[in-house]
């Protein structure tokens, strides 16, 4: 980002006195009531749950209530760790996460890229209006589609499949499929949404700048690499920290929905674990204990990542 | 031709930046069709009968045209008290996101605000890190709110994602030298807000409003955990009923076995047509808010 | 790094001060109901109470079932009985996520109809949240008493391990319930091929090639589905192989046991199961059983049911309005010389109503519900719209038009049907009648079914998570080996042994010893 006069002043201020600081304050009263309802709704539905946190220490009892119900120190946490799923869940998470993150980050940025290259704004308006499309439809309707699209009785992939010779595959069901299913469903998904943010940024490139380098005989693919990836790296940085961030924390909605006995191998990830546990079963400390310590994972992540963001010479989140 | 194709100045580009466009344009028309075709599909499948659908057999037109899904859909009386609620849940709860998110962004946006690093990590703290189900529960349980449209609308208020977006906005959109000037005009803050700032943000607007409101629109979780009066459910809770059908058989009943298949038969019937007709609000707004789109999403760092 | 410390702290107090806030208010929820009406409950007769009271009831219904509240049979018992009870229903998608939070919230409506299961029943009886109903009964439910004095069977059922009932049972009449499934074929095809009535697993087999080769539907396409079920839970009990594995010896369950010879056996370890499942095998890669079955959802599955493309298929009852004749057929004979087929108790369904410890008129509670079992109430709470008149003070139950609902909770509430009142009172249908000829047809066939088991706090709480892994593993498992995607010679011995690591030898003794328990009070 670049430097404005008020960012100077800002590091200036940091040398005032404690009573210029409160003078500040007082100053910008108004800017402080404009967060304050935001604030009041985030310290009561955000901050004041988290003292829930301690069931994951407790067994809990509805009529004792979350303080009263008798501790368990870390039992919870060694039924967990020692619990046969343990590896399988860890794993399950890290790779479905990882792969998407590997596969799914990166393709947004490259459509982006290619659509800020088109020219004819028809083309380009038909490509965006389709691709975004389908970031509103909900998760339901989405795992109806694979299973619609994927079956192997009639199913359209299969079909083609048969055309060019091949033998059918049971996409929802083998493991092997699992992941690639999921993955690609989601790129399906929301590729076109989050090129938005992209595009946003490359907007900002100016054009004298592109100009200039076609007068130098710089191709197309040159001056993507050398003008607009740079100017949309910030972007990126911050992007891929708070996705690093939530590595563990994958939404269980779709993988609950798409699950099945053939594919749990892979597919039970702890988001639908906890969910089980917690709601279905019930367990609720247990179920806690095992959120609890994904979220541990989580903020270490993210201030890992954080860490080594800044240390290569990147903005990082804070 | 071609450059009414790839458009203006195509041909006097060097070669390989002419075969750079082309195999660009086929690139982009591929994931085109790739994205449009299962929408598409819906469409048709909604057109032709459930048994065809099932059995495969819908592919490019629909088979056995029939409306009789959509005519099933309007005698359907349960979703359309949803899509009132719906309606209802998405009206208010977007009124307050944005009531919320726009005046408390513009406040972090601006540079001399003190603190404003701590708050907003405070903000970005619950992105990772969150008490859990059964907590949150008790709570709006003790606040009274089980039940009423508040339980829906105000526990998610403020997206701390959409507060990045909509800072970032603010922060790279609006020139300073507007704030500088209306300084010297002697503006408050609260008037340079609303004189000077939101009437030139309005791509922030149009993203924050559509964004917030699909959420809303697609929303059914906190519907299903909150809500206890069927005559409250939003649209999603009655879409996930006839679209997924669980667990029918939890007391070991035979008595309502045919009742069972005659309502799985209709939602059969239903279901792709339920898809397309559930869509329509979003498919609507859709459109008038797409052009802000790359106005309105930015994302910076957290820090100011 | 320093202001992410800051954040941690301010959090951190945030958290803490909350804490003292909601542990306040919680309190205080706890402490309301004390002051408490006095009623009179009257043991005959109507109205109940000799007072209008009102009470607040959780319904687990029927999933697209309607809302209790809006139920004809509950108004007029609102108005009957003096006692107006205010209905929270749930059903399908949530409803169990709503009833644990429900209980876990601690503030309890009066009373629940079904949804709890015995594991849940313990656990929270334990901690005080459900009151013990034997006095009750004894003072104020003379139906119910009547009942559990004339059939000892029925108290050792509902009898949890603590000694004390809980929850009052629906007593079901029909015996054909105990058979959930059986196995269906295409009349239609078999007589298009000219082919007999298959009597063994290898009969079977050539059948279903025949419907795979021979191009029964006629269309000249090879896209018959010669046979197709759901093998795994939740619908396994209904649409599943529970009982086709009868031709190899062994029946199965949820719990995946089975009772040979007065013993409780685990299946998934059976020689007999290591068969069937490569009988499986051979048939599914031979593409002769349906390539969906592990992965479609119920409405897949049903659809395919109804459609011309299926040869043959296990469920309750056939489909119908198809053109295709479906018939049952004798449960096969394997090539051991088995031939036996999967019961399950379904005499009593258990759970039916459960009374909370914080309900202020537990005794007029108790005798609403025993007013579930008068005969009138029962049939009106039991069929609904679906009970019709047909002279002679008997009824009919006939089939509703699609998407016109039934009106009545039906097993989800307490209700008495006894075969005597089903020959008293009842006309039978003509598909009724087919049933019983079904059930006829199978049951010199059926294994001994499973009794009911009532495990102790403990008990359920030690199973909780080894059935879990157990179960999925052994499903997990089958669908692997059914399909051919892993072998089941060279896996089985590691099978074993993992199932052991899960505990599986406890988890067996847990069951014995609750069968044990069951034998002694009886």
């Amino acid at each position: 980002m670049k430097k404005t006069p008020q960012d100077t002043a800002v590091i200036g201020a940091k040398q005032l006195s404690f009573k210029d600081k409160a003078e500040n304050v007082l100053k910008c009263w108004q800017l402080y009531a404009f967060l304050l309802p935001a604030l009041v709704i985030l310290i009561l539905f955000s901050y004041v749950p988290m003292y829930g946190v301690q069931l994951a220490f407790r067994d809990y009892n509805p009529i004792m209530g979350i303080t009263g119900s008798p501790w368990v120190g870390f039992d919870h946490f060694t039924r967990f760790f020692n619990s046969y799923q343990f590896k399988q869940l860890i794993g399950n998470t890290l790779i479905l996460s990882l792969y998407s993150l590997i596969v799914g980050f990166p393709i947004p940025i490259i459509l982006a890229l290619a659509l800020n290259q088109v020219k004819n704004s028809k083309f380009k308006k038909l490509v965006q209006t389709v691709t975004y499309a389908p970031h509103f439809i909900s998760v339901v309707v989405l795992v109806g589609m694979l299973g619609i699209f994927f079956s192997v009785n009639g199913g359209l992939v299969n079909e083609v499949i048969k055309l060019f010779g091949g033998e059918p595959k049971l996409f929802m069901g083998e493991v092997k499929y699992f992941r690639h299913m999921y993955v690609w469903s989601g790129i399906w998904q929301s590729m076109g949404w989050s090129a938005v943010i992209y595009l946003a940024a490359l907007s900002g490139v100016s054009p004298e700048l592109h100009e200039a380098a076609t007068v130098d005989g710089a191709t197309k693919l040159q001056r993507i690499w050398n003008i607009d990836l740079p100017t949309i790296l910030p972007t990126i940085v911050t992007l891929l920290i708070l996705n690093c961030g939530s590595v563990m924390s994958m939404g269980f909605e779709k993988a609950f929905l798409m699950q099945n006995p053939l594919n749990m191998e892979n597919s039970e990830i702890i988001a639908t674990y906890v969910y089980k546990m917690g709601l279905i079963n019930a367990e609720y400390g247990f179920s806690t204990a095992v959120g609890l310590f994904n979220s541990v994972i989580n903020c270490i992540l993210l201030v890992t990542v954080n860490k080594v963001s800044k240390k290569i010479g990147q903005d990082g989140l804070w | 031709m071609l450059e009414k194709i790839f458009g203006e100045g195509f041909s006097k580009q060097a070669k390989s930046d002419k075969v750079f466009d082309v195999l660009n344009y086929i690139g982009l028309a591929m994931i085109l069709l790739l994205v449009l075709y299962p929408l598409y599909f819906i469409v048709i499948a909604s057109f032709s009968s459930p048994d065809a659908v099932a059995r495969g057999e819908v592919w490019l037109l629909p088979v056995d045209f029939s409306t009789e899904g959509y005519q099933r859909i309007f005698e359907y009386k349960e979703i359309w008290t949803g899509y009132w609620n719906s309606l209802k849940y998405t009206v208010v709860g977007t009124g307050i996101n944005l009531l919320l998110t726009i005046p408390a962004a513009f406040a972090l946006s601006r540079k001399e605000l003190v603190g404003k690093n701590v708050i907003m990590a405070l903000f970005t703290f619950t992105m990772f890190f969150g008490g859990g189900l059964v907590p949150t529960y008790l709570l709006v349980n003790n606040l009274g709110m089980n039940n009423t449209i508040w339980a829906l609308v105000l526990p998610g208020a403020v997206s701390t994602y959409n507060l990045i977006v909509a800072r970032s906005f603010f922060a790279q959109s609006i020139p300073e030298e507007l704030y500088e000037a209306s300084i010297v005009d002697g503006c408050t803050y609260a008037k340079y807000f609303f004189k000077v700032v939101l009437p030139v943000s309005k791509p922030i607007l149009a993203v924050m409003f559509l964004i917030y409101a699909v959420g809303h629109w697609n929303s059914y979780f906190s519907a299903l955990i909150y809500l206890t009066d069927r005559d409250m459910y939003p649209l999603q809770v009655i879409l996930r009923e006839i679209l997924i059908q669980q667990q029918s058989v939890a007391g070991g009943s035979m008595a309502n076995a045919e009742a069972v298949e005659a309502q799985r038969k209709l939602s059969e019937m239903i279901k792709y047509g339920v898809i397309i007709v559930s869509s329509l609000p979003v498919l609507c707004i859709y459109p008038f808010v797409q052009k802000h789109f790359v106005k309105g999403m930015m994302i910076g760092s957290v820090k100011g | 790094m320093t202001k992410f410390t800051r954040v941690l702290t301010l959090a951190t107090a945030t958290a803490l001060l909350a804490t003292s806030l909601v542990g306040c208010s919680s309190d205080k929820a706890a402490t309301n109901g004390a002051d408490k009406v006095a009623v009179n409950v009257n043991l005959e007769g109507y109205p109940l109470v000799d007072q209008p009271i009102t009470l607040k009831a959780f319904a687990f219904g029927e999933p697209g079932g309607g809302d209790w509240k809006d139920f004809p049979v509950f108004q007029a018992l609102n108005e009957k009985t003096g006692i107006n009870v205010e209905f929270q229903t749930v059903s399908g998608d949530g409803a169990e996520e709503k009833l644990n939070l429900t209980l876990a919230s601690n503030q309890l409506p009066d009373v629940f109809f079904s949804g709890l299961s015995d594991t849940m029943i313990n656990k929270y009886a334990k901690m005080g949240l459900f009151l013990p109903l034997e006095d009750l009964i004894d003072q104020y439910a003379p139906n119910i008493k009547a009942l559990l004095e004339e059939r000892p069977e029925i108290r050792q059922a509902i009898t949890m391990p603590d000694g004390h009932i809980y929850a009052i049972p629906a007593i079901n009449g029909n015996l054909d319930g105990n058979v959930p499934t059986k196995l269906y074929l295409n009349k239609t095809w078999l007589d298009k091929l000219g082919l007999e009535v298959p009597k063994t697993t290898d009969e079977f087999k050539a059948v279903l090639e025949a419907f795979k080769t021979q191009d029964p539907n006629g269309n000249g396409q090879a896209d018959e589905i010669p046979f197709t079920y759901e093998p795994t839970p939740p619908y396994n009990i209904w649409n599943g192989d529970t009982g086709l594995s009868g031709a190899f010896g062994v029946t199965d369950s949820t719990a995946n046991l089975m009772l040979r010879d007065g013993e409780i056996i685990f299946v998934g370890t059976d020689e007999g199961y290591k068969e069937y499942i490569k009988w499986t095998r051979d048939l599914y890669t031979n593409k002769l059983i349906d390539a969906e079955i592990f992965t479609q959802d119920h409405n897949q599955y049903m659809a395919k049911r109804g459609s011309d493309y299926v040869g043959a298929y296990l469920t309750h009852g056939p489909a119908d309005g198809t053109a295709t004749e479906w018939i049952a057929i004798e449960p096969l004979k394997g090539p051991e010389g088995h031939q036996l087929w999967s019961q399950f108790e379904h005499g009593i369904d258990k759970n039916r109503a459960i009374i909370s410890a914080t309900n202020q008129y537990p005794e007029a509670t108790m005798r609403y519900i025993d007013s579930f079992f008068e005969l009138e109430n029962s049939l009106n709470l039991r069929y609904g719209k679906t009970l019709v008149e047909a002279g002679d003070g008997k009824y009919e139950v006939i089939t509703l038009e699609p998407g016109v609902q039934t009106e009545a909770p039906g097993p989800y509430v307490p209700t008495l049907e006894t075969p005597e009142r089903i020959n008293e009172y009842l006309v039978q249908t003509e598909s009724q009648i087919a049933s019983q000829e079904r059930y006829a047809m199978y049951e010199p066939y059926l294994a001994d079914a499973l009794p009911i088991f009532n495990f102790t706090a403990e008990e359920s709480q030690e199973l909780s998570t080894m059935a879990t892994d157990i179960r999925n593993f052994v499903s997990e498992k089958k669908a692997k080996w059914t399909t051919g995607q892993a072998d089941i010679d060279a896996e089985w011995d590691s099978y074993v042994e993992t199932l052991n690591k899960m505990g599986l030898e406890r988890y067996m003794e847990i069951y014995r010893t609750a069968y044990e328990r069951s034998l002694e009070q009886q």
